[in-house]
């Protein structure tokens, strides 16, 4: 995927990755986080892993991560095209893991039915389906069903690994 | 300096800048509940997945 994403910064564990949106509502501080599924190494991959992605805002004790809010900071390409370009440089340094993702369902995606942040993910992946494809496979969870993924079919949770 | 160039050390400046406290930030994120909650619905979710898995069947089928 050649499209314009921020820089971010990486914890030295791996486990979070920062960086900052910046758009009309000024600058956001923005986390990616990517842990280990407990018990998930007897599977074939050598172990799935879950990403989350949110924006880091101040709580009572420090801070957190949120991934309900709509910063609506008008470059909702360009954060996700970062949250992609993380996601494909950790498996390319885990090949073989297994990515699992799925966006927060907020008030408008429960009235609309869909995960809206899954619609921005498959989103992504449709649009660059033949260059992401080559390197990736993927499959889709629909109703707890685990399947290839097929471009144009909505799912609940995507998951990803290398070729 | 090219634009490009300054756009990013502008931004990797503010990047250090936020991340200053970086060490509280990452543990207060990382036992954070919310986080905790989705990992382990993340756990919940794959474990009712019904096995055999596509890529097990793929493995098992490579290696017959």
């Amino acid at each position: 995927m050649n499209k314009d994403t921020y820089p971010f910064y990486r914890a030295e564990d791996n486990s979070l990755y920062f960086f900052i949106s910046k758009g009309i509502h000024g600058n956001i501080q923005k986390v990616v986080s990517i842990n280990k599924i407990p018990d998930s190494s007897d599977y074939p991959s050598e172990s799935a892993y879950n990403l989350g992605f949110g924006d880091v805002v101040a709580a009572y004790d420090g801070w957190t991560l949120d991934d309900s809010p709509r910063s609506g900071n008008g470059d909702m390409p360009k954060v996700i095209a970062t949250v992609a370009r993380i996601a494909m440089e950790f498996l390319r340094e885990h090949p073989e893991s297994l990515l699992s993702l799925e966006g927060y369902m907020d008030e408008k995606s429960t009235m609309q039915g869909k995960n809206q942040r899954n619609v921005l993910y498959q989103r992504a992946i449709n649009s660059n389906w033949l260059q992401l494809s080559a390197e990736f496979r993927f499959w889709g969870v629909k109703s707890g069903e685990i399947a290839d993924y097929i471009v144009g079919n909505q799912y609940d949770k995507i998951l990803v690994g290398c070729k | 300096m090219s634009m490009e160039k300054h756009t990013t050390q502008e931004h990797e400046a503010m990047l250090e800048e936020l991340l200053k406290d970086k060490e509280r930030i990452y543990e207060a994120i990382r036992n954070s509940p919310f986080l905790k909650k989705k990992n382990e619905k993340a756990a919940e979710d794959f474990a009712k997945l019904q096995r055999p898995f596509p890529w097990e069947k793929a493995k098992s089928e490579t290696d017959s």
